[in-house]
């Protein structure tokens, strides 16, 4: 088959070049260490890079929210720490004012640490982190969350906790309204009080009190509210009569009961001992469900008061300092259950730091595994494409300079 | 006997040889001229005398000098040069459109991800104004990137338009001289028909004409080669040119067309019936892959905004007042700037348009639709141009679109719908100020951030008329990345193997047409043999004849 000159010399050029494009392309892949520069070089491999790209970026973000959380929460933990440690004290002082033997001085004495005690944890309820943020306003607020009105202390934050976007392993801020103002009333079930306010007019002082009482049967439970209230006189004895005051056919009474001082009191799956000696139609004992509404600044503010009142008898007193030291293991098991879960929370924090970390890694590998150049097959083939395009030159200048015309002279 | 036949023998030899050498020196001085037909003298015994010895030779005639060529091989080289260059400009404008769907941290799908990305730390801090700032600055940097997409493919198709026009230009050149060549052809042919060099450089002209456009040629009688373009038009009849013209298509008027003139006015020619040269590749480029790419930057952009503004409505601000646009609605036609969705084709009859809203962004497809009135079932109906069966207008909300107004339409208007199409030249930030950022839900001052966070991980784009399925916004976009990925492999591929295909009958038609200069030395060696031989003949007659005039002169 005959060959035109031209054609051969097009054919041998087209073939030279495209030697020279293949070891331009290999070149390429060599220097900039990429084996996708745009994506029809592999098109499948390129979404999966990008693909890859766009977890590890996310899961970048995702980091940056705990850290966020971490600060937080490692703040507030030491913040609640704090806390604790006030409290203590608080309790060794109405340990203290327990003693009937210190005298209405002497706890008035304990009454003004207790209010200055009170003031440094209304400082630690409202302190801020480094950004000025409160760490208990609930879900943030650009206000103090803790205000002192006439009444004590209002909470004015927000409900709840800030949510971040990686959920309950990474919260923002702590459930402040559910640490500090919402311990269970009582013994958690019940609470069992004196009926009347000793400092409201016509109020007398009551000899009697009662304790904290506890559950016998959980079962038995109602979840009404109950009233003590007696007759009797010294001589004859004392006799008591429970009365349920909520709840169907209510008021519903028992029938009376002797009284013995110390002797423990059952009904209805619940327990209570009234000591002392009552006064048969001024003394009056509620007992009420528990609620969760107890806040530290009002035990405490209770307490100050009452310890620091005069004129109040033994058993009076005996019912201030046991119910205040009720309602301070209440509140202060709010704050350190707050407390170990922050501590908790830091420490899956760690765990799903490290998980984020082996994630961004994993996208990392997958791809450069994607995009980037085998450096030892991309060497190779370069050498080879080298080669081959310089034994295209070879051939070519061989090869051409062969002609009949050399010949005849 | 006579001295003078043994002369005019010798002569006559001579001058065939003559001739010969003449014609193998011109293929020699030929030989890389492009489209050059290698040339041979047709050498043939001249009549013989009879005499009583028997029948005399009288010596030799060129009886024509012939060009070698191979008609079939001719076409088959041209048409296939044809689709070569169709698929070479393709692949060149494909690899200049893939430059608008960068991989990696350059890349629009990037800007997107870190857009939401940004709303986490905004539901971390939601007050905080730094964090604020960023999140607007993302938001920034995505209708950037967007924009410059948009930006990019403007100017492709503005080069398109560009190129389109010049080869149409070239395309009218060719035809100008083909007609003149026939015309020179006929004037000059002869008995021996016409002159070679005239029909090699018609023939260029023709190989020039067949890179732009596939043509079909029919030889006529007189000589003169008639060339059709398309679905049958003329291009060159005889020595008549009519000229090509490149028009804007009337569906959309930044798109181009081709068209000629005829008795009736301006005629369009339907770009499927251009199935070769680099105007046709230049069209498949634009009315398909251009549209198609269009289309996918402008579904995700679609996709994004639309999602990101429905949430973004639904939370408060740093004031307690509801979320505002966070981007530019251009699917809003009551806004100022908002994105034409319905072109009317230029021939259409009446100036009523029907109205198109966006029902489900979520739903929208990567395609344009083309809306016409259809006889057989008595409906207007859309047309994807992605392909596939037709779309009743009822059924228009399967695609995400909402069309009313259709029957007040003229039913041989023709109307082109497009949703999506230029939706990504109109991503920007609408939101100026940071604390209007509504990052707030009514229960908690960062839920309408988590929210807005929790869109990466929805899917935006692409669902199906059921709703199911689709992507997220980056996954989108790297299928995007992939499928003009793919798309570039396939016409790179294809453009392969239509140059190699196009080599191919090109060497054998050079094979069969072209000089090889090796042939031709050896036929110089013989061709000068052969005339040193009859040069001898002539000087051996002359002796002759000086040894008859010495014989007779006593």
């Amino acid at each position: 088959m005959r060959i035109s000159t031209a054609s051969q010399f097009d054919r041998s050029v087209d073939l030279i070049q495209r030697r020279q494009q293949a070891l331009q392309a290999s070149h390429e892949q060599l220097a900039s260490g990429k084996r996708i520069a745009r994506a029809s070089d592999d098109p499948t491999q390129a979404a999966s890079a990008e693909r890859a790209l766009a977890r590890e970026a996310r899961l970048e973000s995702h980091q940056r929210v705990l850290e966020s959380s971490r600060q937080v929460m490692a703040q507030s933990e030491s913040a609640l720490g704090s806390a604790v440690d006030i409290m203590q004290r608080i309790r060794e002082l109405v340990v203290q004012a327990g003693n009937a033997a210190g005298g209405d001085a002497n706890r008035k004495v304990i009454a003004d640490e207790l209010r200055g005690l009170r003031q440094q944890l209304l400082g630690v309820a409202n302190q801020q982190d480094g950004n000025g943020n409160y760490l208990f306003a609930g879900q943030g607020g650009a206000a103090a969350p803790f205000v002192q009105v006439s009444e004590g202390v209002e909470f004015r934050g927000t409900a709840g906790s800030l949510a971040s976007a990686l959920g309950s392993a990474a919260p923002m801020s702590v459930d402040a309204e559910q640490t500090w103002m919402q311990a269970p009333t009582g013994n958690g079930v019940f609470k069992a009080a004196y009926a009347l306010d000793p400092t409201a007019p016509g109020s007398h002082q009551t000899q009697a009190w009662v304790d904290t009482g506890r559950v016998t049967d959980p079962a038995s439970l109602t979840g009404e509210s109950y009233s003590v209230t007696f007759t009797g006189d010294a001589s004859a004895g004392y006799s008591f009569t429970i009365t349920r005051t909520t709840g169907a056919g209510a008021p519903a009474a028992e029938t009376a009961r002797p009284y013995v001082s110390g002797q423990p009191i059952a009904f209805e799956g619940m327990e209570v001992t009234i000591s002392g000696t009552p006064s048969p139609g001024r003394d009056t004992f509620e007992i009420t469900p528990s609620t969760r509404d107890l806040s530290v600044f009002g035990v405490l503010d209770g307490l100050s008061r009452d310890l620091g009142a005069s004129g109040r008898s033994g058993a009076q007193l005996a019912q201030t300092v046991q119910d205040g030291l009720r309602d301070l293991d209440s509140v202060m098991g709010s704050l350190m259950t707050m407390r170990s879960r922050v501590g908790w929370v830091m420490e899956q924090a760690d765990g799903l730091d490290r998980r984020f970390s082996d994630g961004r890694l994993a996208a990392q590998s997958q791809r450069a595994a994607a995009e980037d150049v085998d450096m030892a097959k991309a060497i190779t083939e370069f050498q080879g494409h080298q080669t081959s395009y310089d034994a295209a030159l070879k051939a070519y200048s061989m090869v051409q300079r062969l002609s009949l015309f050399e010949y005849i002279r | 006997m006579s001295a003078f036949s043994l002369l005019s023998i010798g002569a006559s030899a001579m001058a065939a040889n003559y001739t010969a050498l003449q014609t193998t020196g011109n293929n020699i001085a030929n030989a890389n001229v492009a489209g050059y037909s290698r040339q041979r003298v047709e050498l043939a015994t001249a009549s013989s005398q009879s005499t009583r010895s028997g029948s005399l030779g009288l010596g030799v005639d060129v009886k024509s000098v012939s060009r070698a060529h191979d008609q079939f091989l001719a076409r088959e080289a041209a048409s296939a040069q044809s689709n070569a260059h169709m698929d070479k400009a393709r692949v060149a404008a494909l690899q200049r459109l893939e430059e608008a769907f960068r991989p990696g941290e350059n890349g629009l799908g990037y800007a997107a991800g870190q857009f939401l990305n940004a709303m986490t730390e905004l539901a971390s801090r939601p007050t905080d104004m730094a964090v604020r700032q960023t999140v607007l600055a993302r938001a920034d940097e995505v209708a950037t990137r967007f924009a410059a997409a948009s930006t990019h493919l403007d100017a492709i198709q503005a080069d398109v338009n560009a190129a389109l026009g010049e080869g149409v230009q070239r395309v009218n050149v060719l035809a100008e001289g083909l007609a003149r060549i026939n015309q020179k052809i006929v004037s000059v042919s002869g008995p021996q028909g016409a002159p070679n060099d005239m029909l090699d450089q018609r023939d260029r002209l023709l190989n020039q004409l067949s890179e732009k456009l596939l043509i079909k040629t029919v030889m006529s009688q007189d000589g003169s080669v008639s060339v059709f373009v398309g679905d049958g038009r003329p291009l060159v009849m005889g020595s008549e040119a009519r000229p090509l013209l490149a028009v804007n298509d009337p569906s959309d008027a930044t798109r181009s067309t081709l068209a000629m003139k005829d008795g009736a006015g301006t005629r369009l020619i339907d770009s499927e019936f251009l199935a070769g040269g680099e105007l046709a590749g230049l069209l498949k480029f634009q009315n398909e892959d251009l549209v198609h790419a269009r289309t996918l930057l402008g579904q995700m952009a679609a996709g994004l905004t639309a999602a990101v503004n429905t949430q973004h409505a639904l939370g408060k601000d740093l004031k307690g007042q509801p979320g505002g646009d966070l981007f530019f609605d251009f699917h809003d036609a009551t806004a100022p700037g908002a994105l034409p969705l319905v072109r009317r084709a230029a021939g259409n009859q009446d100036s009523a348009v029907p109205t198109l809203t966006i029902a489900e962004p979520a739903k929208l497809q990567a395609a344009e639709y083309k809306l016409a009135y259809d006889t057989a079932s008595d409906g207007w109906m859309l047309q994807s141009s992605q392909g596939g069966a037709r779309i009743s207008v009822a059924d228009a909300s399967t695609v995400g679109l909402n069309l009313t107004g259709v029957d007040a339409l003229n039913r041989g208007d023709r109307f082109l719908l497009q949703p999506v199409t230029y939706a990504a030249g109109m991503v920007r930030r609408q939101l100026s100020r940071p604390e209007d950022l509504a990052a707030a839900s009514s229960s908690s001052p960062n839920g309408n951030a988590l929210a807005l966070a929790a869109l990466a991980d929805q899917s935006l784009v692409g669902r199906s008329p059921a709703g199911q399925g689709g992507a997220t916004i980056t996954d989108a976009y790297a299928s995007a990345l992939a499928e003009m990925g793919t798309r570039v492999q396939g016409a790179t591929t294809a453009a392969d193997i239509s140059i190699s295909v196009a080599d191919q009958a090109e060497i054998r038609r050079s094979a069969s047409d072209g000089v090889n200069l090796d042939e031709e030395a050896a036929r110089l060696i013989q061709s000068q043999q052969a005339y040193q031989a009859s040069a001898k003949v002539l000087q051996v007659a002359q002796s002759i004849f000086d040894t008859l005039l010495q014989a007779a002169a006593v």
